[in-house]
């Protein structure tokens, strides 16, 4: 089997070898009624996120991959992040007063029906092959601009264009800092040339050599706790048993897990940096990258296993493409939780620690409305991808997303009791 | 805070639509339910902090 087509990442070689307490009624209301038209700046930029994500995850197959705009889009994406950070930092007063401001503007949803129209017709010239002559790049100009506005108009429905030009002329020059940085990273992810000659490419290069050496390592000690036979070619990287074998790749080497912690972490750390002591904290942020990184080993070990226990479809199929995400979430929730209970590193947790000492024992009653009302959603998203997990193709464990969410709503019933 | 949660909701959803069979190491098919799923946990995880 071809190594990189069908599951690019560990490939299969053959396939053979180839709290619920009763709330009181007031929680129920505690939550602020919030509008569209109340929204403030962060939450219209998030807003804007996710409208982005919503569009762009159905049709980014059938958007025109060999126009080069993805790589522009990727610059534009660093632009505005840097942007906003570079923005926000240096003037926080006025960030909040635009984004009051913001709140007293409504949404206009006429600008977002011409975004749809304008996204249509963006796809609608996605589907018509250009050529070099004059139609060709006319139908290419045409296709740009129809992208660009269709960005420019949803970010006006949300965001009036007078306030963002006024967020941007009160950061001076940071545009400059943020184009040239977003630009150098563009182009630093593409090619860039390391130590030893090699062009570095994240999607192909052997540059990942000793990253995906660690990992092979990793996982063919973790191998040899369970099988008595241990199939291990360094130089094609194929790892497993006789009876099935994958390739570790050089994208599967745990860097991509690894980056998203990174990112996890550092946000983490930055947003709730009042409750976690200085410099001690920084170093959770190595220890998640690590513990993630011997988590894909782990998840390489287990598919693997799964494998060689009988069920290569699922290790290939549903293993393969949640059990990624499943580690994900796991450490990193998992990092959420824990490091605000280590003294060490949490600076709220000895003095809510103290207080608790030094109070009258009272009655422990759980209030979390948030919990109520979320958990049956979040217990069907992971049901969901525990099912497709266990699966090879058609989901036998499907009816798993029914058990899951009854189960949270019986567990939460008093709270629902007290809705009207 | 409602409001972000239905768009959280949507976009759960729409990862749904997003059928891809190529999976590395963090599959992009499953990038918005899994993302869905690790925010709202961590907004429960919040909302208990603050009692």
């Amino acid at each position: 089997m071809g190594d990189t087509e069908l599951t690019p990442g560990v490939s299969i070689l053959n396939e053979p070898l180839a709290t619920g307490s009763v709330a009181d009624s007031s929680n129920t209301r505690r939550f602020p009624h919030t509008t569209f038209s109340s929204l403030g700046l962060t939450h219209r930029l998030i807003l804007f996120a996710l409208l982005f994500a919503v569009e762009w995850s159905p049709i980014t197959h059938w958007v025109h991959k060999g126009r080069g705009a993805g790589g522009l889009l990727e610059i534009a994406i660093a632009f505005a992040s840097l942007m906003l950070a570079l923005g926000y930092f240096r003037s926080k007063d006025t960030f909040q007063r635009i984004s009051n401001e913001v709140r007293k503007t409504p949404i206009r949803w006429s600008l977002l029906a011409l975004h749809l129209v304008a996204l249509g017709a963006f796809l609608g010239l996605s589907t018509i092959s250009s050529g070099n002559s004059a139609f060709g790049y006319a139908i290419t100009a045409l296709w740009y601009v129809t992208g660009a506005v269709a960005i420019v108009l949803a970010g006006s429905a949300l965001v009036p264009p007078a306030l963002a030009l006024d967020f941007v002329r009160s950061t001076g020059y940071a545009w400059v800092y943020a184009l040239g940085a977003a630009i150098i990273a563009g182009r630093a992810v593409v090619t860039s040339t390391l130590w030893n000659g090699a062009v570095w490419n994240p999607a192909i290069n052997l540059s990942w050599k000793p990253a995906t050496d660690l990992t092979f390592n990793l996982v063919k000690g973790l191998l040899h706790l369970f099988l008595s036979q241990v199939v291990a070619d360094r130089a094609t990287m194929t790892i497993g048993s006789p009876k099935f074998s994958v390739i570790i790749l050089p994208w599967c080497a745990g860097f991509e897990g690894t980056a998203l912690m990174l990112v996890f972490s550092v946000a983490w750390l930055g947003y709730f940096r009042r409750e976690f002591r200085f410099p001690h904290a920084l170093l959770l942020v190595p220890a998640g990258m690590v513990v993630i990184w011997l988590s894909n080993a782990v998840r390489i070990t287990a598919l693997i296993l799964i494998g060689v226990a009988g069920a290569p479809q699922v290790a290939a199929g549903g293993f393969h493409s949640q059990a990624g995400w499943i580690a994900f979430n796991c450490v990193a929730l998992g990092f959420a939780v824990l490091t605000r209970h280590m003294p060490w590193f949490s600076s709220t947790w000895s003095s809510s620690n103290r207080s608790a000492l030094q109070a009258p024992a009272e009655p422990k009653t759980v209030h979390n409305p948030t919990a109520a009302y979320v958990m049956p959603f979040l217990a069907i998203l992971a049901a969901a991808m525990i099912s497709r997990a266990a699966s090879g193709g058609f989901e036998w464990l499907y009816p798993l997303r029914f058990f899951a969410a009854a189960a949270v709503l019986w567990f939460f019933r008093s709270n629902y009791r007290e809705l009207d | 805070m409602k409001l972000l949660g239905m768009a959280l909701m949507f976009v759960a959803v729409a990862s749904f639509a997003n059928a891809t069979i190529a999976v590395p190491e963090i599959d992009p098919g499953s990038a918005g339910s899994a993302l869905a799923l690790f925010s709202g946990a961590l907004l429960v995880i919040r909302a208990s902090r603050k009692k």
